[in-house]
């Protein structure tokens, strides 16, 4: 498959208007598509990020949907009535060359405290971070101990 | 527990701090018995490595007994003795899958700041600074191993910890970078810098069949212990035109490879060399890459340079012209260690290779600093120090 003839990233990236990260998983696109739409996957990975997570934590799935052969796209959101509106989608299409699948995130909130981190920044170390959980199982860090007293990205 | 840290630009102190704990499921704790100061933590210890910070624990050649492992473990328990790389693979990545184990995706948290220098960021490191994940090192007690199914050499009963420690770092290290040159029989190989990693890749291009090898270092306690494991030897500080000596002696064509195992911080006698010391002290260059230059100039026509030294920033006045103008294979990385130690556990059990011959020093873990300083200074033939856990 060639990526840039993908109508469903073209599409996601034209009307974007957050901030986006693409990686690449060896897992095949319904294995990642299965891990995101888990919330407690999702909410794991949110956890640690340098974000005021106050009313954050309420997501619920807004759209879930297989787009086509090796496509999927679904989109968590915050609840209705949270103190911001926000929206975190997922858009996962086969890579090229056996490559296993590309993956794409792109979060749009509003009046989120990103605190010292660009948000840019932010929403790749999200997706790095689920990328590890998907794959290994856990996420590395190193909070908390003599050499990892921080963890420089996120400060 | 007791740790060595590094607390600023020639400063390593022992200190107490707590002890580590399981984070992830997948992490072990060790208890250390045996540790190493590497050359490549040199360059920490000189402040040429960015990313360290005050506290920081050193050390990246450890091993131990396994005290604890996390809910996910499968291949270690309580009480195995392990030896730990010095890069963290998480065993599923693609680059894991495929042994490229120093290119793991997953294990390094901080790999915003390599990506942003390098395009894409290393595995983690043990010790080796904020940039390589901020992981504690092993000059300490105990070290918390992550993913440690992936990251460890269970060790057979009754085998002495300086047999083995080394491959942890050196002896993978110089393994790779002599199978980076593709060896044939007959081969000539040229390796800069006869310390540690340059001892082991003299070795290991031998095992691999080179014919001849020839180190070039300045230091005679190192060219000495060369040339007791078969190499020739040239001093480059008493050799004018070492591209033109390496010429005579290989009948005029050139080493088919030479081995960088110096790095970053060389020693050269060139106006060059100067101009690096300067820009390096100065923070207007990063790397100091004589040894490299003459690498290149010195290689034959459609030879490998190899490079398992440590290079970290911008290169000045580095020679592309010559490696292309001759066409030649440039190899280098940091070695994906796991991939070799059981096969080079192997050797070490055959009795093919024994690499505690590197050692010069044995000390505790409270000689630390002091040991430091004299080996940055290279004072006393140092080469090579263990530390010994009590």
């Amino acid at each position: 498959m060639n990526t840039s003839q993908s109508p469903i990233i073209l599409e996601s990236r034209d009307k974007q208007r957050g901030f986006f990260s693409s990686t690449n998983s060896p897992l095949e696109p319904e294995q990642v598509y299965n891990f995101c739409q888990n919330k407690e996957n999702v909410e794991k990975v949110l956890q640690g990020l340098p974000l005021d997570l106050d009313n954050f934590l309420e997501l619920v799935l807004d759209n879930s949907k297989q787009a086509g052969t090796d496509q999927y796209e679904l989109r968590w959101i915050n609840k209705p009535q949270s103190k911001f509106e926000g929206s975190l989608t997922f858009y996962i299409i086969g890579a090229p060359a056996n490559r296993g699948s590309l993956v794409t995130a792109i979060a749009d909130f509003e009046k989120i405290n990103f605190k010292t981190s660009k948000p840019s920044t932010l929403i790749e170390i999200f997706l790095r971070r689920m990328k590890a959980l998907m794959e290994t199982g856990e996420i590395p860090t190193t909070k908390g101990q003599t050499s990892g007293r921080k963890e420089h990205l996120l400060h | 527990m007791r740790a060595l840290t590094w607390e600023g630009k020639h400063d390593i102190a022992l200190k107490h701090v707590h002890d580590p704990t399981i984070l992830n499921p997948n992490d072990a704790i060790v208890r250390v018995t045996t540790t190493a100061i590497c050359g490549s933590d040199l360059h920490l210890y000189n402040g040429v490595i960015p990313t360290m910070e005050k506290g920081d624990i050193m050390g990246h050649e450890t091993m131990g007994e396994v005290m604890e492992v996390g809910s996910l473990v499968k291949n270690v328990k309580v009480g195995d003795k392990i030896v730990i790389p010095f890069d963290i693979g998480c065993g599923h990545c693609h680059h894991c899958q495929d042994e490229e184990f120093s290119a793991c995706d997953n294990s390094n948290p901080n790999f915003v700041i390599p990506e942003k220098l390098y395009g894409y960021s290393g595995a983690g490191l043990f010790g080796y600074s904020h940039m390589y994940g901020g992981y504690a090192g092993g000059q300490a007690e105990f070290i918390r191993v992550p993913f440690v199914d992936t990251n460890s050499l269970v060790i057979p009963p009754g085998i002495d910890d300086e047999k083995v420690l080394f491959l942890s770092d050196i002896f993978p290290t110089g393994y790779m970078a002599a199978e980076n040159c593709n060896i044939k029989p007959g081969d000539t190989v040229a390796v800069w810098g006869a310390g540690p990693v340059g001892l082991m890749a003299i070795k290991s291009a031998f095992l691999l069949g080179a014919e001849r090898v020839i180190a070039i270092d300045h230091f005679e306690e190192r060219l000495k212990i060369a040339q007791e494991i078969g190499a020739e030897t040239i001093n480059f500080k008493e050799e004018d035109a070492l591209t033109e000596e390496l010429r005579f002696l290989t009948g005029g064509r050139g080493p088919d490879s030479c081995i960088d195992a110096v790095g970053l911080e060389a020693h050269g006698n060139t106006i060059l060399n100067a101009i690096d010391t300067v820009k390096q002290k100065t923070k207007l260059g990063t790397d100091r890459p004589d040894a490299l230059r003459h690498a290149i100039q010195a290689c034959r026509k459609g030879g490998t340079v190899s490079i398992p030294g440590v290079y970290g920033g911008f290169l000045d006045k580095f020679p592309f012209g010559a490696a292309f103008g001759k066409g030649l294979t440039l190899k280098m990385g940091q070695t994906h260690t796991q991939k070799y130690m059981k096969p080079l556990l192997e050797r070490i059990l055959n009795d093919e290779i024994d690499p505690s011959f590197v050692i010069s020093h044995r000390f505790n873990l409270e000689d630390g600093p002091e040991a430091y300083k004299n080996f940055n200074e290279k004072k006393d033939e140092f080469i090579k120090i263990v530390m010994k856990m009590q």
